[in-house]
């Protein structure tokens, strides 16, 4: 199975601690590892939606660019494979297994 | 009773035969020790802070005694006690006032977790703190020196101790070491300062200590509520204007001058959210402290006024 066609969640072990300062800049706390983590809007909504239930890369492109808003730069949802490599790396997601 | 009520002699025989117990913001300690070079610089440099009264418990129980070797003798050394540890490899005994100056510093930053401890000067006007995170060298103890002989109160220039029940900064008044040009900066700044003993090749390089301000020892019970938080470095470029960062910039970068933020989990997370949320994040490159001082007056002039 690639990483593309992976479901991936945010571990139901793992407890995570927001702070935001407006909409654009967050910091999550991993209360597991004790690892902090500052992130853009996409990356946090990216992540919160992980938190809430699992989703595949094509599902979360779809759903995050029903989230944001009319007129945004949807150049944001190229990242989001990037970001789920990145978050599975520093231990913030996992694959979902069957 | 103020240690300074106190004649050298008497301190002396306190400290060779018992201890002298000292209330310095924050904490309560207790000294002890039989080296000749310690006792006039600690005399002069603590004299304005309140002993502790008989009985009272305190946080630290610092020794500074010889070795039982026969460097007790002979080119002698002193040893570091915290209780019955000896933490540090012997200094020189020329050097035993800024090893219990650097001794107490570990002290704090090692076994304190009631509070963020930050890597910081603190000052105040107004109740308002101002925090200058730096790591050695970025000119942090010379700008505090300079603010706390200019209208700002000294509530630290080694330690933020950010309560992480209220979030108010606890002061830790204490003599404020300064190191090669600094110390003439400063004597050339203000005529009020004043110095201990000067010693030079430390691992530091030279090294003297400037006295905090009365006030500062006087008020120090009386925390303050984080407003400003700068980020200084000493650049012969600098243009001394302050720059504003994004606080999550900030919180990245004081978080990396915490020295218990990991060990706290949570409670160090949410207690540094809380600091930046209620400051005004700043970076500046400073080469003139007149310049960069009328700057953060110029900050505590616009709180006053929008108050």
């Amino acid at each position: 199975m690639t990483k593309k066609s992976e479901t991936w969640t945010v571990p139901s072990y793992l407890r995570l601690q927001w702070h935001s300062w407006g909409d654009e800049q967050f910091a999550v706390f991993n209360t597991l590892s004790g690892e902090t983590h500052c992130m853009n809007s996409t990356a946090a909504l990216l992540l919160q939606h992980l938190e809430e239930r699992p989703a595949t890369i094509d599902g979360l492109v779809a759903e995050i660019r029903n989230a944001l808003p009319d007129g945004a730069d949807l150049a944001a949802l190229d990242q989001i494979a990037g970001l789920i490599e990145e978050f599975d790396q520093i231990g913030l997601i996992a694959p979902v297994r069957p | 009773m103020r240690l300074g009520e106190l004649s050298l002699s008497e301190v002396r025989t306190r400290l060779q035969n018992d201890a002298v117990r000292l209330r310095i913001g924050a904490f309560s300690i207790s000294i002890s020790s039989d080296q000749p070079e310690f006792w006039p610089a600690f005399h002069f440099l603590y004299q304005d802070f309140p002993l502790l009264e008989e009985g009272r418990p305190v946080e630290f129980r610092i020794g500074l005694f010889y070795p039982s070797s026969i460097r007790r003798w002979i080119r002698q050394q002193v040893l570091f006690f915290l209780d019955n540890a000896t933490p540090f490899e012997p200094f020189t005994s020329a050097l035993a006032f800024p090893f219990f100056e650097w001794g107490f510093n570990w002290c704090v930053y090692e076994h304190v977790y009631e509070y963020l401890v930050l890597h910081a000067s603190v000052l105040s006007r107004n109740g308002n703190a101002l925090i200058l995170p730096g790591p050695p060298g970025s000119g942090k103890s010379t700008l505090c020196a300079a603010l706390a002989h200019s209208g700002w109160r000294l509530l630290s220039d080694e330690f933020a101790l950010i309560d992480v029940a209220t979030g108010a900064i606890r002061p830790l008044p204490r003599p404020i070491g300064l190191k090669e040009e600094s110390i003439g900066v400063i004597r050339a700044f203000s005529r009020d300062a004043e110095f201990g003993p000067t010693f030079l090749d430390t691992r530091k390089g030279t090294v003297a200590h400037l006295r905090p301000p009365f006030e500062a020892v006087a008020l120090a019970d009386q925390s303050a509520m984080p407003r400003w938080l700068v980020f200084p470095t000493y650049a012969q470029g600098g243009n001394n204007a302050l720059r504003s960062i994004d606080k999550m910039t900030a919180f990245s970068r004081a978080s990396e001058n915490c020295f218990n933020y990991r060990i706290l989990g949570c409670e160090g997370f949410t207690s540094l959210s809380r600091t930046i949320d209620l400051c005004e994040c700043f970076e500046v490159e400073f080469n003139d402290i007149e310049a960069v001082l009328h700057a953060f007056d110029e900050l505590a002039r616009i709180e006053n006024n929008t108050r």
